[in-house]
């Protein structure tokens, strides 16, 4: 049983410091900063789609 | 356009092609898987392979941003530790460019048909006015408290020691107010303060300007 309780205090507290980590400052702008890149780039890589299917419509 | 067979109703190239079997114990495909291939494949057939390049190297880019940014927000902590007034200031660049992307994100939202706009102006405001200049007197502050602190009694870097720390706030805050301002007022920047009257006299040129 001690085996078992310290595996699960020890899982608890990495679940603990990830949560710690996540939530500083650094990190959330860190997060934040990677998510709005990520949506703009997909907006520019939508753009360029827009853009592409453009001959397929002046073939006709 | 090929024609269609009497037959079977489809076109030969559709009857050539191989169709999925659920029952061989192959799932059917989601609408979203289709259209993730449908995309890919109009993709290829227009563009070829130059077409995924094109997109790889756009990702690459914005990946790219976020590494500068990290990067040159890890160089201006380490560059403002030591200093009392500044002591955060990696933290402070990398908030602002975190506010700057979050407003260019809601902008392109809000804004959607200057979607292209918005994201020139976010690159010109994140690396030209906030991460650049802002790198550049953190990296001048360090050499400068540097040449102090090996006995320099300079009266230009003992002034610039006290006034970087300072300075520092311009590049760093004042763009991401500029640039909320600039996103928030492309919703209405292209409406038209005018009555029908001043309009129509405009349009008309019986304004008087003819004259």
């Amino acid at each position: 049983m001690d085996v078992i309780s310290d595996g699960l205090i020890s899982l608890f507290n990495g679940f603990y410091l990830v949560l710690r980590t996540a939530v500083s400052p650094v990190a959330m702008f860190l997060i934040i900063s990677a998510g709005s890149l990520a949506w703009l780039a997909r907006l520019e890589v939508a753009s360029l789609d827009r853009k592409a299917s453009k001959p397929e419509v002046g073939r006709h | 356009m090929r024609p269609l067979n009497p037959t079977t109703q489809v076109r030969p190239r559709q009857l050539a092609r191989p169709q999925t079997r659920p029952e061989s114990g192959q799932a059917p495909a989601s609408p979203a898987v289709k259209r993730l291939a449908s995309r890919r494949a109009r993709r290829h057939r227009n563009e070829g392979l130059r077409g995924f390049s094109v997109r790889a190297s756009v990702i690459l880019r914005y990946v790219c941003y976020w590494m500068f940014i990290v990067t040159a927000g890890s160089i201006t902590h380490y560059c403002f530790k030591s200093v009392p007034e500044a002591s955060s200031g990696g933290v402070w660049l990398m908030a602002s460019c975190a506010f700057q992307l979050l407003v260019a994100v809601a902008g392109t939202l809000f804004a959607a048909h200057r979607r292209d706009e918005i994201l020139e102006q976010l690159r010109a405001y994140v690396f030209g006015y906030t991460v650049i200049p802002g790198l550049g007197v953190a990296l001048f502050m360090w050499v400068a408290r540097n040449m102090v602190s090996s006995g320099s009694d300079d009266l230009f870097i003992r002034t610039a020691v006290a006034a970087l720390p300072w300075i520092y706030f311009i590049p760093v805050l004042v763009p991401s107010i500029i640039f909320l301002r600039l996103v928030a007022g492309f919703r209405t920047i292209d409406r038209v303060g005018l009555d029908d009257e001043e309009i129509l006299q405009i349009y008309t040129r019986n304004d008087g300007l003819q004259r």
